[in-house]
């Protein structure tokens, strides 16, 4: 999978999630998940399961704890899928 | 006269998820028409249940997606969307507007005590059991926690309005929803509040359920007329029917309501609280009569209210056969013969049992009545009990004006041996 369908695909799973007004707007692949995008931190937690569930790959703990941007998460996916 | 004011407690607020009525207004036309909330649930059907009726809020979830978003109803099992409409309600009714998205600030002075009696059932047993058992802890997610923990539904509530004063979930089983309104009062009697969100909420699981429907305690036998299977006070009556929902009433200071000139529904005039101890003829699942009269009569007292003064009762009737027992205690508890018994209304006959919830929302109930003036009727006792025939005179079968009523006491008594009453009064200004 190219790396901006992954880019797609991850924002299509985090999009339902944003739940602060105008958020949606400050998407962009350097984009902190939590500080721009208003994600709460717990709720991270669900959006890692949906993504695992969308691209059939598993996120470890460490791996989870290292995700700041969405380029983290695109990056972090691609290496999986190989 | 600031300060006396200051040790009042009234009715501000009302919010209600009831089986028969979602929103206050729908709620009393319910009771004025006599429409019973309770329906066949097939999946207690399914799943062999002796009792397969139960009350169930209807189009909460409708309700519920027009107020919250998506991302926080992935969090809100059924106790919680029940919870969050009625306070929402609620707290809309006494005048105040739901803070905005981003709003940071604090309400100090406004907390809230909303009880539940079960719990988030359904989340556990649809969720955390199954997936922990089959090894999928990881794939559980983050809001699973604050939708099992008992404390959620008055977790939500906090933070949908801003509450900074106390909040906490009170569990005291049946009598639940009644004591949550005592513990506000007191709360804003001592002064350490202004205003207390007080009410109970319960979820609908069939696994709530099911316990009671092993202990022989819910009502069976009339799974094909599912509106006549709630029958407190009738000699036909076989148990409780099971049910959900949520109601919330704002209890604030007399002297916070005038000066931000509050519409008041009814004053607080009193309560109680109480247990038998489990003993004197008081289980698990049955009352210890001594214990319920002595509440009856503290509540009475904690509001400077003489029995003669009491113009109705909301009983706790619950259907099961407790009910002769219950009406002997209001007798003996307000010292009047069989026949002076004040009138009794008996809302479980068209709610079913809402467990954590079933005070509060009777609560409602009886509010509406004193300040609109009227009692609801109750259906289902046509064939009263023979044990009442002496009372048969209070009970309320039809709904009817009484725009004389000044005094409602109405009552729990719970599982546990434990219980709770509070006394009303119809405010006329003063």
């Amino acid at each position: 999978m190219q790396r901006s369908e992954v880019y797609e695909k991850v924002v299509k799973v985090l999009t339902p999630h944003l739940d602060e007004p105008g958020a949606a707007e400050k998407i962009a692949p350097g984009a902190h998940i939590i500080d721009d995008l208003g994600v709460n931190s717990a709720r991270l937690i669900d959006v890692v399961i949906e993504l695992e569930d969308a691209f059939g790959v598993a996120v470890g703990d460490d791996e989870l704890d290292a995700i700041a941007t969405i380029d983290d998460v695109v990056s972090l996916v691609a290496a999986k899928l190989g | 006269m600031a300060d006396a004011d200051a040790r009042r407690v009234v009715v501000t607020g009302l919010g209600v998820v009831a089986p028969n009525g979602v929103g206050a207004a729908a709620f009393e036309r319910a009771l004025r028409d006599g429409r019973s909330g309770v329906r066949a649930i097939p999946r207690m059907a399914e799943l062999g249940f002796g009792c397969r009726v139960a009350a169930v809020p209807p189009d909460v979830d409708e309700h519920a997606a027009k107020e919250f978003s998506p991302d926080l109803l992935r969090a809100m099992n059924s106790n919680h969307r029940y919870a969050a409409l009625a306070a929402l309600e609620c707290w809309r009714d006494a005048g105040f507007a739901r803070p905005e998205r981003g709003d940071d600030r604090v309400d100090w002075e406004t907390g809230a005590v909303v009880g539940t009696g079960i719990g988030g059932m359904d989340t556990i047993a649809e969720r955390v059991v199954p997936m922990t058992d089959a090894g999928e802890v990881r794939r559980l997610g983050s809001a699973v926690v604050e939708q099992a923990m008992a404390s959620g539904p008055s977790a939500r509530v906090a933070g949908l309005l801003g509450l900074g004063n106390q909040v906490t979930t009170n569990s005291s089983a049946c009598a639940t929803g009644t004591e949550a309104i005592v513990l506000g009062a007191e709360r804003i009697r001592s002064g350490r509040a202004e205003r207390m969100l007080c009410g109970g909420s319960e979820g609908a699981s069939v696994h709530a359920w099911a316990g009671f429907d092993s202990l022989r305690v819910l009502a069976r036998g009339w799974n094909d007329e599912p509106e006549r299977a709630s029958r407190p006070l009738s000699a036909s009556a076989a148990g409780f029917v099971p049910g959900a929902g949520a109601a919330v009433l704002m209890l604030e200071s007399l002297a916070s309501a005038r000066a931000r000139g509050a519409r008041i529904h009814a004053e607080l005039l009193g309560g109680a609280a109480n247990c038998g101890g489990q003993r004197g003829g008081g289980s698990m699942t049955a009352p210890n009569r001594t214990a319920v009269v002595r509440c009856i009569r503290a509540a009475l007292a904690d509001a400077a209210i003489d029995p003669a003064a009491v113009s109705a009762i909301n009983g706790h009737c619950t259907a099961t056969g407790a009910d002769p027992g219950e009406v002997r205690s209001w007798a003996e508890a307000l010292g009047c013969a069989p026949a002076a018994l004040p009138p009794l209304t008996a809302t479980k006959s068209l709610l079913g049992h809402a467990l954590g919830a079933a005070g509060a929302i009777e609560a409602v109930a009886s509010v509406r009545m004193l300040a609109a003036g009227f009692l609801h009727g109750a259906p289902n006792c046509e064939d009263l009990h023979p044990e009442l025939a002496p009372f048969a005179g209070a009970v309320v079968h039809e709904t009817r004006a009484e725009p004389e009523l000044r005094v409602l006491v109405k009552a729990g008594f719970g599982f546990g041996d434990v219980n709770a009453c509070i006394v009303l009064g119809r405010w006329n200004g003063v």
